[in-house]
């Protein structure tokens, strides 16, 4: 069922129709500690139930997309398995092909690495899922060259740093030469055809860079949307050029105003210096929403969410990070520890994507913040991570989009849920009909296909083509 | 079988593209374009699940359809598809097909050479979830035309094929049981969402690939999904199920009395053309042998040819009755399936059900329930149980 279409009085049908609009897409199973799992409404992260009633609220709400994660080794944490925070996730490719089968319109995205998949295999699941989906497939392309990932692959940590983007590419291209060369109007449309495929088998497709070398026959045939929609996240200027080049739609983390607009500015530029017109690649910034009736309510709320996802022992995790040791000798509700770190660069939880900075620099930073607020050890950790987000009233936090929908600085939002799987509830049930009354969000799916709900162009090697 | 807890007989089908003959998609009620579509897979699966078979299984190969079986069913696992250039992948079609389905068990071919065990792993154990425990896979272990050029590493190949495979499965295993069932424990007293001593690193280092673990999915529902395959092409300690091929059921019996005590459950496989739509399965079979003829089975007795029932249905009964006394399953594969299928859901799977000769699944059941096969213990909570202080590098060897 979808959010019943309303018009506000006040807004003029042209001037709407002009204004951008504002798509959402939801990112299952956060990051890091977003995703509060010591709540009462906490559900299970693993059960099929709980994935189908997220993208079923998701899909009411009319979001664009639904998202997968990948992490292909559990992070750790000192030396040992991290533990505080939500562990576990099913196979991208496998998930939504079964959750393509409980929705209709919603598109279904796996992020998936360049390194540790064949492109020849990459391109025969996505391309399955395209086709189980009917057309609602897309990929979100990450590239690592994380050795100690490797360590679960034949190859190992195979790839130079250095490389990591130009491999990509060369896979992003493999896969999409694979899509292509299924022969058009095949298979046959009617049982009484003289052959199963008039023109035969696809064209091998042969590449070859420095790491890989691949001589495939491709065996699945474009769907209605031709390619996957392709997303990509890459903040570094070789990463926005490989988005600018290959993608559809870039994540971001500038959801801030003014960063977006600088973003969008930067994206736009780079987007027609790859030969394509500016609004060819669609800008969607990931964001924390919480809502409430009104603006106190919401920040109660937002409160209650900073102190369940920072618990005691994830505050102290966050600064054995920097600290480089174990802290657990400390109160985390008194002062920041008084010794100095043990590690010149921050020792990261492999496998986050926390950035090092040298480490007593760092330090004492917090210490100066602590003493100045007179923070403790968890009020600081919360501190430092309570700046992403959205927090307020339904309307205010519609007015707030409209702001970014009349600029045209994003194109959607993508959207981490605190809580699994009652985490949209708010979002669907409060915002988007506010959303809906200011012109600037679907009342409907646009056409069937994730490329068609988007208002994308055909893909880039098929534009040429009649 | 003779035991006296005989165990379940089981009957599975076969519903890889429009049917077992290489002609199946010129009499099919959908065109070929169709047979890639989720509407039709989800007919077809909705429709073997209410006929109350025990499994599905579904063919697949990392090469197409053409290319992996052109004399079939002599030489490979896979019914021929002269012709068919497009496949979509089994085990997510699998995936697509659980939450559409309510007892029957999924099994996906899966092809354990040109494959990251890794990501194999993670893939079967999310079937499983999504599908509440029906999940299993037949190990595919075949040296296709082609395959070892679009990996990026040099796979095995002749005689090392059924090593490779019965690697990959072990270490699948591993992965399994690198997450004890138990390992989330969200204790807000502690912090720790998992419990971090209930999970395990797999340190497997295989003569052709290792793994450092633990997986990233945690424990299928059914512990392990049900391993099936051809005790010839994976090494049989590492199969609960084998599938045996042969043009008659006194071959088939040999062959299941061979691997007694190897493997827990036999199933024949057996294609299958019925009477049908007021045509004899004689003349179907003839009229689909005239456009594309079928490999003919081996009456001589040749052990890898496939059995083929051609009749009516109540001879299909009685058929199957014979082979309920030598093996604890059948591996059907109907002809045509739009044709095929109906005739056995109308009139063959009832009457072995109220012959009290077969059970259907009920919703709830696992694959392994069907099956009456034993949840598997955990490797690593075996171990740690035996010897509390030991961590070693596995080796191959330990398989």
């Amino acid at each position: 069922m979808s959010i019943a279409t309303s018009t506000h009085p006040t807004v003029d049908a042209e001037a709407a129709q002009t204004r951008g609009q504002i798509h959402l897409g939801v990112f299952f199973q956060g990051v890091n500690f977003s995703t509060v799992w010591n709540a009462a409404e906490s559900g299970s992260q693993t059960e099929f139930e709980s994935f189908r009633r997220l993208i079923q609220t998701a899909e009411r709400g009319l979001f664009s997309a639904f998202f997968l994660g990948e992490g292909l080794r559990l992070r750790e944490h000192l030396g040992a398995i991290h533990a505080l925070d939500v562990v576990g996730r099913p196979d991208a490719g496998i998930q939504l092909a079964a959750l393509a089968a409980v929705t209709h319109r919603i598109g279904l995205v796996a992020t998936q690495n360049t390194t540790f998949h064949e492109p020849t295999a990459l391109a025969h699941r996505l391309g399955t899922l395209d086709l189980l989906s009917e057309g609602r497939a897309a990929w979100n392309i990450v590239t690592t060259d994380n050795a100690w990932t490797g360590e679960n692959f034949r190859r190992g940590g195979y790839l130079d740093h250095a490389d990591r983007y130009t491999h990509a590419e060369y896979v992003v291209n493999t896969v999409k030469a694979l899509w292509d060369s299924y022969p058009a109007d095949a298979p046959a449309d009617s049982p009484d055809a003289a052959a199963w495929s008039a023109p035969g088998t696809a064209e091998s497709v042969v590449t070859a860079d420095r790491y890989t070398s691949v001589a495939a026959v491709s065996r699945v045939p474009r769907s209605a949307q031709e390619h996957p929609v392709l997303f990509q996240a890459g903040d570094s200027p070789e990463g926005r050029d490989f988005a600018a080049r290959n993608a559809d739609v870039i994540f971001s983390t500038h959801s801030a105003f003014e960063a977006a607009t600088d973003f969008a500015a930067d994206i736009r530029h780079r987007t027609e210096a790859a030969g394509r017109p500016a609004d060819d690649l669609k800008i969607f910034p990931g964001q924390e929403f919480i809502l409430a009736d009104t603006e106190a309510e919401a920040r109660d709320k937002a409160r209650w969410v900073r102190e369940s996802q920072v618990t005691p022992q994830t505050a102290l995790a966050f600064l054995e990070q920097t600290w480089g040791r174990s802290l657990g000798e400390f109160d985390p509700e008194g002062p920041l520890p008084d010794i100095p770190s043990v590690a010149e660069q921050t020792s990261e939880t492999r496998g986050t994507g926390f950035h090092g900075h040298r480490a007593a620099e760092q330090i004492a930073s917090w210490r100066a913040l602590s003493e100045e607020k007179g923070l403790s050890i968890r009020q600081l950790v919360i501190h430092l991570t309570s700046g992403r987000g959205f927090v307020g009233s339904y309307s205010g936090v519609a007015d707030e989009l409209l702001r970014y929908a009349e600029a045209g600085v994003v194109d959607g939002f993508n959207v981490t849920p605190y809580l699994v799987p009652s985490g949209l509830d708010d979002i669907v049930n409060g915002l988007i009909p506010e959303l809906q009354e200011r012109g600037i969000y679907p009342t409907e799916y646009r056409g069937e296909t994730l490329r068609e709900h988007l208002g994308l162009r055909r893909p880039l090697t098929r534009r040429h083509l009649a | 079988m003779s035991e006296s807890t005989r165990p379940p007989f089981v009957i599975g089908v076969e519903l890889d593209g429009t049917g077992a003959h290489p002609a199946a998609w010129r009499d099919a009620a959908i065109s070929p374009r169709e047979s890639l579509s989720p509407r039709y897979l989800a007919r077809v699966a909705a429709e073997a699940d209410r006929a109350g078979f025990s499994f599905l299984t579904l063919e697949d190969a990392p090469v197409t359809p053409e290319t992996a079986a052109p004399d079939a069913p002599a030489g490979s696992q896979l019914s021929p598809r002269p012709g068919v250039t497009a496949r979509l992948d089994a085990l997510q079609r699998a995936a697509y097909v659980a939450p559409l389905t309510g007892s029957i068990g999924l099994v996906p071919f899966a092809d354990a050479v040109y494959v990251e065990p890794f990501h194999l792993a993670a893939q079967l154990a999310s079937l499983d979830i999504a599908s509440a425990g029906r999940a299993g896979w037949v190990v595919l272990a075949e040296e296709f035309p082609g395959a070892a050029e679009a990996v990026s590493w040099l796979p095995a190949a002749g005689d090392d094929l059924p090593r490779e495979a019965t690697d990959t499965a072990a270490v699948s295993r591993l992965i399994w049981d690198s997450w004890q069932d138990d390992a989330v424990i969200r204790s807000v007293e502690t912090g720790h969402y998992i419990d971090p001593e209930r999970l395990h690193y797999v340190r497997y280092r295989g003569e052709r690939f290792s793994v450092t673990g633990p997986g990233i999915t945690p424990r299928p529902t059914q512990g392990h999904p049900v391993v099936f395959g051809r005790a010839d092409r994976v090494a049989a300690r590492q199969l609960e199920v084998a599938f045996v091929s042969a043009a008659h059921p006194t071959i088939v019996a040999e062959r299941a009395l061979e691997l007694t005590g190897q493997v827990p459950r036999v199933v024949a496989e057996l294609e299958v053309v019925l009477d049908a739509r007021g045509e004899r399965a004689a003349a179907r079979l003839a009229r689909l042998d005239a456009h594309t003829p079928a490999h003919t089975p081996d009456h001589t007795g040749g052990v890898s040819a496939r059995g083929r029932f051609v009749g009516t249905a109540a001879g299909l009964v009685e058929h199957l009755t014979e082979y309920a006394d030598v093996v604890h399953g059948v591996r059907l594969l109907p002809a045509v399936t739009d044709v095929d299928l109906p005739e056995i859901a109308r009139a063959v799977l009832p009457e072995l059900r109220r012959r009290g000769l077969f059970r259907s699944p009920v919703a709830g059941d696992t694959l392994r329930d069907t099956l009456g096969l034993d949840r598997p213990s955990n490797t690593f909570e075996a171990a740690r149980a035996a010897e509390p202080a030991s961590h070693p590098e596995r080796e191959a060897a330990i398989r």
